[in-house]
């Protein structure tokens, strides 16, 4: 009897404070996403208003009426189509192939008795730090011949240190060496290894860096602001940073006048239309990856 | 297995179509070159590259302008235009990296001493006197622009611009809610922006509104009309109280000046926010009816005020402020341009390049520059008047093939593309209202000078530490031990500069013009 | 015996055998060094090559004479940085501000992660999960424009606010002491919900046997959590935290630029901003390379002695 009650005590007192970890993290995390999806609602709507209400009363959130006029500006330029086009063929293409780098190039490195290991690793973090600026890589894209094409968004950056490093430690923390062992005992070479057994448990570290690469490509301005020249291959984030130029007008005072006399109307609406159409196409994408690091079953449960 | 065959159906899709976009857009370029070459039977036909900055709708490469141009002077533009953003970036780039066009549109402030004195621009000082239209559309104080520091030659084509007269504009119907009438000295203005504030000139029972939005720095465009009371402008080249040229912290009403703001602050009858403004959310405010007063240019108030889409007669446009009963208002006009076509030291084309920007600075070519086609891309265009009639679609189509951006003058004879308001009726307003602002004004007429440019860029940090301090003085944040003790350090520093300007301002003196 | 044997040999066969036991060990090895092959080839064509960039920060850049016809002038940069009354302040602002993000900003998409992850309603949870990543894609630019609509003294939702409970208000983006503070908190909310990827992506990989066993244990979830998921998390966190320290000298240019005003530059002007600043707005290239080195080299040697000391507490480190 009362070993029972001993061990029914703090069992009971288990689930009670199971229970309010519970809660406490849904109250948590539901109050930090209220915080973020708040003013994107306002995006969202301002995006449709009128751009006199919108100066009216800038705090203003339902639009009185639904005007699509940053929209349409927006889609009478031509460019902004080719801005897709060109975007989906970096982001796809661009993403493919810093994946597989990373994976490639994350399997020797997490290896750490490997004879050279210190090197590599001090090669690859002195980049992180020291480069040789805007000037020496435009000079290199150049010589290359890659100035002026897609190729130059994609190869300039194609191996991020910081993703390279966080490949490399999710492979050493999910791949027991226990099984690598008794695949080389099997007679199995590395890169038999690496494809048939490592491959396959890297689902969520593939799909993080999937997610992180492709969102890097879809938001990068800066390579391209640097080597594209005609505008039929210009990128989306440049060709959105055009539409809603003004802000850095800060810069020099000529320039500054230039553009202010151009009329640049409409260009907070504008702007946050242009949010609309950037972050719409990877709402749509996002959660067929999502799944891969959101777990479907509480953890402690058995997987999947 | 069936989303990995999606995936790569996707995937093939989508490197077909990179493909196929990518034969597109060099079959794009094959033809342009090609029509070029094939239209050049007889003629010759030039290729000048550039690098020039246009708005993201304007197609370089199939626009019947261009073509117009190639026809009319066998010349083709090839250009390229980086994104606006960071146009400076690329320009620099570009220089930096010795791929220089044969011609380029780039500021006279930040590197132009440097690049001129490096030689890489080309010297057009003797050229130019062949081409009657540039002598004729850019003034002599305008070519002063271009003409560098270091050996008094010129380097470049400014892209002439019409003078702004900067006053104020007003809110009328707060005026006359509060029984007020425009101020013309400072004092009445504090007094204005006092009851703006404090009087509800509104009548919404909320306590929501400021006198007046100043520019983000202490001396700014949109302060003028404030500064100029005091003798400072942003545009050197005022004379102090007692005549003589010094910059404008050494002048005599330069505290009275800051005092003035710094009180105004405290009292909180000006909108405290003006440090944050970015762009012109100054002029935002004063649209959204939360300030009574921001500085604007005469040229040009009334499309601001049309641009937000407010009623025209009830705003008011008025001369700067002065500081005594009786006074002259004082309009600072010194020369504008908006930045300079720099031509390549090496290029072989330097006189096809002139004769093109000559072109651009006749009547034809001003027109064609801005307007495009007659028919096409406008009903009818009256340079006499600067009255343009076109349709909405005509305006969009304009906007692909040219506009005030492709432009290379940016005035003609002086006046700009479009004087006044959109319609006639609000032109009138404009017009009526600037005679009426204007009367008994004086008119500063000034020169460039170089050598404050160089100032700038050889202290910058003093220069923005210095322009900082100004505004934390005004906001109570740095006290007037600091600024005075400072502006010693600074002037011992400049006095080489300052000396330079005194003695430059004596050889070519501001002219003072009367209305 | 067998070893006793191999010490006994001539030296020379001893050497041909080092050699030949390296051959030896890169041919087993081989399919390792050939999978790293490209990510070097990378890392020589397109960052090792173009870093002869630096030596602009010994030169007098001349656009004419480029990196290779510039006028040297040995550390005469460097000397001017350092007599700056600027730069001083510059590597405070800089320092404290990352600082702050450092201790405040850090923690938080951790603790994020393992509270999403407690969740026990799969939809609800990838929603959550979906809208704490939206600010990320917000510029800073718009965030910009919203908080100064937000924080307005006389406008602004937050000042209404005071205002309704009495009190005055605050001019928060215009007043030194609030920029900080606005700095971290618009920091995290914009970047918080995107990190969490990283460690929800750690936390997905964790055996589930471990939990399995920790049940059998009776060890509750909180404990679960601090026995289990934060062991096994660990070096991701370590590794992040590195990199943090490592980053101690950057602060990003595009925040603090949309946040800085004339009356907050004493505090709020860091290396981006003056680099942005003497760089491409007054032109002075060779300036900003030196002043780009030197947070580089500060920021090098901060992660090499962060890594020291995570080695010496038993952690893994970087390398």
């Amino acid at each position: 009897m009362l070993q029972n009650i001993s061990a029914a005590l703090p069992r009971k007192n288990k689930i009670k404070e199971d229970k309010s970890t519970t809660i406490v993290s849904i109250f948590v995390v539901t109050l930090f996403a209220l915080c973020c999806v708040a003013p994107f609602i306002y995006v969202f709507f301002v995006s449709f208003m009128p751009y006199s209400e919108y100066i009216e009363n800038p705090m203003k959130i339902i639009p009185s009426k639904i005007d699509f006029a940053a929209y349409r500006q927006m889609f009478e330029l031509d460019l902004l189509w080719s801005g897709y086009r060109n975007t989906i063929i970096v982001t796809v293409f661009g993403t493919l192939l810093n994946v597989a780098l990373l994976v490639i190039s994350g399997y020797p490195l997490s290896k750490t008795n490997l004879k050279g290991h210190k090197v590599f690793m001090g090669i690859i973090m002195f980049t992180m730090f020291f480069n040789g600026g805007m000037i020496p890589n435009y000079v290199l894209v150049r010589y290359l011949n890659i100035d002026d094409t897609l190729l130059a968004l994609i190869l300039p950056g194609c191996i991020s240190v910081f993703n390279l490093l966080l490949m490399k430690n999710f492979i050493t923390t999910t791949i027991p060496t226990t099984l690598e062992e008794s695949a080389t005992i099997d007679g199995a070479n590395d890169l038999r290894i690496l494809f048939s057994i490592v491959f396959p448990l890297l689902k969520p570290a593939i799909a993080t860096m999937v997610v992180f690469c492709a969102v890097g490509h879809w938001n990068s301005y800066y390579s391209a602001m640097l080597y594209l020249q005609d505008r039929e291959k210009w990128t989306l984030p440049l060709i959105l940073r055009e539409l809603i130029v003004v802000d850095n007008a800060n810069t020099l005072s000529q320039t500054a006048q230039l553009l202010q006399s151009q009329n640049m109307a409409h260009s907070f609406t504008l702007k946050m239309a242009a949010i609309v159409i950037t972050v719409l196409p990877i709402l749509i994408v996002y959660p067929f990856m999502q799944k891969y690091f959101v777990k479907g079953v509480t953890l402690g449960s058995v997987k999947e | 297995m069936k989303g990995k065959k999606k995936l790569a159906m996707f995937l093939a899709l989508t490197m077909l179509t990179g493909a196929l976009a990518g034969c597109g857009s060099s079959d794009d370029t094959g033809s342009g070159t090609g029509s070029t070459g094939g239209d050049s039977g007889e003629k010759e036909v030039v290729e000048i590259k550039m690098v020039h900055m246009l708005n993201a709708e304007m197609d370089v490469k199939d626009n019947p302008v261009l073509d117009k141009i190639e026809e009319e002077l066998g010349i083709r533009l090839v250009i390229e235009a980086p994104p606006v953003n960071d146009y400076w970036t690329r320009t620099q780039v570009i220089m930096s990296t010795g791929s220089m066009p044969d011609l380029m549109l780039e500021g006279t402030d930040v590197n132009f001493e440097k690049w001129s004195s490096e030689g890489l621009l080309a010297d057009i000082t003797d050229d130019i006197k062949n081409y009657p239209n540039l002598m004729k559309n850019i003034s002599e104080q305008q070519w002063g622009d271009t003409t560098a520091r270091h050996d008094g030659k010129i380097y470049g084509v400014p892209r002439c611009n019409s003078y702004d007269y900067w006053g104020f504009m007003i809110n009328k119907e707060w005026l006359e809610n509060l029984n007020l009438e425009a101020p013309t000295t400072i004092d009445e203005f504090v007094a204005v922006c006092d009851a703006f504030t404090n009087d509800d000139p509104d009548g919404n029972g909320k306590d929501d509104t400021y006198g007046v939005s100043l520019g983000k720095q202490i001396t700014d465009l949109r302060n003028d009309f404030i500064s100029t009371a005091y003798n400072i402008s942003l545009h050197v080249g005022m004379p102090d109280a007692n005549g003589d040229y010094v910059l404008n912290q050494f002048k005599s009403g330069y505290m009275d000046y800051l005092d003035t703001l710094r009180q105004m602050y405290s009292d909180n009858i000006l909108d405290r926010e003006f440090i944050t403004h970015k762009a012109d959310e100054n002029v935002e405010k004063f649209a959204q009816g939360r300030v009574g007063i921001v500085g604007a240019s005469g040229k040009s108030y009334i499309s601001e005020l049309e641009k937000y889409g407010l009623d025209v007669t009830k705003y008011q446009y008025c001369a700067p402020l002065t500081l005594n009963e009786g006074d002259a208002p004082k309009f600072m006009m010194p020369p504008s341009n908006w930045c300079a076509f720099l031509i390549n030291a090496d290029t072989d084309k330097k006189d096809d390049v002139l004769r093109l920007l000559d072109w651009a600075n006749s009547e034809e070519g001003f027109i064609l520059t801005h307007l495009g086609i007659e028919g096409e891309h406008y009903e009818s265009y009256d340079l006499e008047n600067r009255r343009l009639v076109r349709t909405e679609e005509q305006e969009l189509a304009a906007k692909k093939v040219c506009g005030d951006m492709f432009g290379f003058a940016n005035a003609y004879d002086g006046r700009p593309l479009i004087e006044g308001g959109a319609t006639e009726e609000s032109t009138k307003i404009w017009r009526e209202n600037v005679d009426a602002a204007t009367e008994g004004v004086d008119y500063y007429y000034a020169p460039f000078v170089k050598c404050l440019f160089s100032m700038q860029s050889d202290f910058p940090d003093e220069t923005e530490y210095l322009s900082n301090l100004e505004v934390r003085y005004v906001t109570g944040e740095a006290t007037a031990d600091e600024l005075n003790s400072f502006i010693e350090e600074y002037k011992g520093k400049v006095q080489e500069y300052s000396d330079e300007y005194a003695e430059f301002m004596a050889e070519n003196p501001v002219e003072i013009k009367k209305n | 015996m067998k070893g006793a044997g191999a010490q006994a040999a001539q030296p020379a066969v001893k050497q041909k055998s080092k050699a030949g036991a390296a051959w030896k060990y890169l041919k087993r090895k081989k399919y390792l060094y050939l999978l790293l092959l490209p990510c070097m080839l990378y890392m020589l064509i397109f960052q090792y090559i173009p870093m002869y960039g630096v030596v602009m920060a010994f030169q007098d850049f001349s656009f004419k004479g480029g990196f290779f016809g510039s006028e040297w002038v040995g550390l005469e940069n460097f000397q001017y940085l350092f007599s700056l009354p600027d730069f001083y302040r510059v590597l405070t602002n800089s320092i404290s501000l990352s600082l702050l993000r450092l201790v405040f900003a850090f923690p938080i998409p951790i603790i994020l992660a393992l509270m999403i992850n407690e969740i026990p309603w799969l939809h609800y949870k990838k929603a959550c999960q979906t809208v704490i990543y939206l600010p990320y894609f917000i510029s800073w630019v718009v965030i910009g424009g919203i908080l100064v609509n937000l924080l307005s003294p006389s406008w602004g939702f937050a000042n209404l606010f005071l205002k309704s409970i009495g009190m005055e208000p605050v001019f928060f983006l215009g007043e030194e002491e609030y920029f900080r503070p606005i700095v971290v908190i618009s920091h995290i909310w914009k970047q918080a919900g995107w990190d969490t990827i990283i460690y929800l992506a750690a936390i997905t990989s964790i055996n589930p046997e471990l939990y399995e066993a920790a049940k059998i244990d009776g060890a509750s979830k909180f404990k679960r959590i601090f026995y289990v998921t934060l062991p096994c998390i660990r070096s991701t966190i370590v590794i992040l935290l590195l990199l943090s320290i490592g980053g101690l000298m950057g602060n990003g240019f595009e925040q603090i630029n949309v946040l800085q005003n004339s009356n907050n530059i004493m505090i709020s002007e860091v290396f981006e901003t003056y680099t942005y600043r003497v760089g491409m707005v007054n032109g002075r290239f060779s300036f900003a390379t030196t002043v780009g080195l030197f947070s580089s080299t500060v920021g090098f040697i901060l992660l090499l002695l962060a890594n020291w000391a995570a080695k010496l507490l038993g952690e893994d480190g970087i390398f």
